[in-house]
């Protein structure tokens, strides 16, 4: 019996003997726990970063086989072992420190960019009893890590001392200070209804998963989410064909793979911060009893909203600089805004009522302000003045072409 | 010593240290950055008093927005590649030795006050409930509602004044 009661929950048992070992050591208390969550945050991080070698083999073969390519195929069964031969690469890579960069920055930005993903996941309750800390501003601070990343690439940008990385960077903070609007607006209405900001509260009050009170909520995060990870179709910090290679176009080597692990690893971060605050994180049937059933709950419900991530990345074009900024100024954080005093007003009108009940009231709320919201920003698309762009009208060699359609020709 | 007390050292060390390099520094945006580190320790410096919303919201507002927006404004306006200018004009003897005078009798009748002389005593609330309680004392009247409101006004009238000063003049090129 003691070893399935070790196996439903291994980590608070290994937690339980270190501390118990520490104390037979003669450690003072306040250094058990230092060095404990010293010992959990390293293999945390650790763990994270090495779980992106998966995620950057599996995003390359989702990706190659949504284009009809095969995707890495060669080192290992299905090209399993890419990542370790690219990282090999990577480590070994000559690195070269251009002429002039301003030293402190350039050599900064990607560890900042490493560690502002890396510290979201103190955050995220992967079970019943396992997180790093319930802070009870959680919510602030995956909004203001957020920003860190932001400083990581203006610093990239800033330090590398070339006119295109300076451009993305310019790029890159204009559009997460803007994305961050909305997505900080929608994650207080889910303050609204859990009451808490702490994210192991407001995972344990998901009775039902916010999803079905706020589909428009989570519909706004998802994309606010992916256009703060720079992400396509929201990559314009990243545009090959007019910026070479974005912000990071002088960083080679290993200082260049960080870049590329911090990438990938924030998009499946913001997928566990997706699925703790929407999808209901680790809860599940019989996730209470075995705290390790919640791991499995929240990896699989990540993983689709990372599949989904992906799934869109592949399949959409980059948008231009003024449609991402009329995205989120006109589009998202209205509607942000307008769902959040509803639901604010809502939430105290119904309060106490059966729970489906309340579910159903919220639905029809999202649904109507999705629908008027989109019929608003048609009505103002149709209105607006196009410019046609063509060239002049000029003589045809054959008057009567059957393609030939509009005046303008073409 | 207890882990708590070596970490606020080292933060306040580095806090002080990088505040110096702010006023000090020949390139505006390396002074820009120390300046993020500064408010960076302050907030470690709120975290570790438990004051965790203040760490979250200097992070959020201050680094993440202000910094942010100040480090744009010196990469926009002028063309820092090249500035190389010091950030003391003549008068920093007469100065240095004012704050001096100024900081001897601050700590002088600070230390022998009561108030610095208090143990501090750990909150009494669980989790939310200092949010909670933060929250119900700024929006309560018998608390600080009315000042609450005030700030409030305070930057809306700044963001309409924002928004005038951005706004196109009538004869512009748009209408």
């Amino acid at each position: 019996m003691k070893i399935l009661e070790f196996l439903s929950d291994p980590i608070i048992g290994i937690e339980n003997w270190i501390v118990q070992l520490l104390e037979n050591w003669g450690v003072a208390p306040e250094w058990q726990t230092f060095i404990v969550y010293l010992i959990g945050a390293a293999i945390l991080g650790t763990g994270a970063l090495l779980f992106t070698l998966i995620l950057i083999w599996a995003e390359r073969k989702i990706i190659g086989r949504l284009q009809d390519r095969l995707g890495p195929n060669r080192v290992g069964p299905w090209g399993i072992f890419q990542p370790v031969a690219d990282m090999l690469k990577i480590f070994i890579k000559e690195h070269i420190i251009p002429d002039e960069v301003d030293p402190i920055p350039y050599h900064l930005a990607p560890i900042i960019s490493v560690a502002s993903v890396l510290l979201l996941w103190s955050v995220v309750p992967f079970s019943d009893s396992v997180r790093g800390s319930n802070l009870n501003v959680a919510l602030l601070f995956i909004l203001g890590v957020g920003g860190l990343g932001e400083l990581g690439v203006i610093l990239a940008g800033w330090g590398s001392n070339n006119k295109y990385s300076m451009l993305a960077a310019f790029r890159a903070s204009a559009q997460m200070i803007s994305y961050e609007v909305p997505m900080a607006i929608v994650l207080l209405t889910s303050v609204i209804l859990s009451g808490s900001m702490a994210l192991g509260d407001i995972v344990k009050s998901q009775n039902i998963a916010y999803i079905f009170f706020l589909p428009l909520g989570a519909f706004i995060f998802f994309i606010a989410s992916i256009a703060e990870n720079g992400r396509a179709p929201f990559d314009l910090a990243e545009a090959e064909s007019e910026l070479v290679a974005g912000f990071n176009v002088e960083y080679s080597g290993l200082k260049f793979g960080m870049f590329y692990v911090a990438d990938f690893l924030r998009a499946f971060t913001s997928a566990v911060i997706f699925s703790s605050i929407f999808l209901g994180g680790w809860r599940g049937p019989g996730a209470e009893q075995i705290p390790i059933l919640g791991f499995v709950y929240l990896l699989i419900k990540s993983v689709i909203v990372w599949f989904l991530g992906v799934w869109i990345r592949g399949s959409l074009p980059r948008f231009r600089v003024d449609q991402m900024m009329a995205i989120t100024w006109k589009f998202l954080t209205p509607l942000a805004l307008a769902l959040f005093i509803v639901v604010a007003f809502v939430t105290k009108l119904i309060e106490g009522t059966n729970q489906w009940l309340q579910v159903l009231i919220f639905l029809v709320i999202n649904v109507a302000l999705y629908v008027v919201g989109f019929a608003i920003v048609r009505k103002c698309e149709k209105e607006k003045e196009r410019k046609v762009v063509s060239t002049k009208k000029r003589a045809l060699a054959q008057p009567t072409n059957p393609f030939t359609q509009s005046e303008t020709g073409g | 010593m207890t882990p708590l007390q070596i970490v606020f050292i080292l933060v306040s060390l580095v806090t002080i240290l990088s505040a110096i390099f702010v006023v000090s520094l020949r390139k505006i945006f390396h002074a820009a950055l120390w300046l993020i580190v500064t408010l960076m320790g302050v907030a470690i410096i709120f975290a570790l008093l438990e004051a965790s919303f203040f760490a979250a919201v200097q992070i959020l507002v201050y680094i993440g927005a202000i910094a942010i927006i100040l480090i744009f404004a010196i990469m926009l306006t002028r063309n820092i590649m090249s500035d190389d200018e010091i950030q003391i004009n003549r008068s920093w003897g007469i100065v240095m030795l004012l704050v001096l005078i100024f900081a001897v009798i601050f700590i002088s009748q600070l230390s022998s006050s009561a108030v610095i002389s208090t143990t501090l005593v750990p909150l009494e609330f669980q989790g939310q409930e200092s949010i909670i309680a933060f929250g119900e004392g700024l929006l309560d009247p018998a608390g600080y509602a009315l000042p609450f409101e005030l700030a409030s006004l305070l930057l809306l009238g700044a963001l309409v004044g924002g928004v005038y000063i951005a706004m196109d003049k009538k004869g512009g090129e748009n209408k």
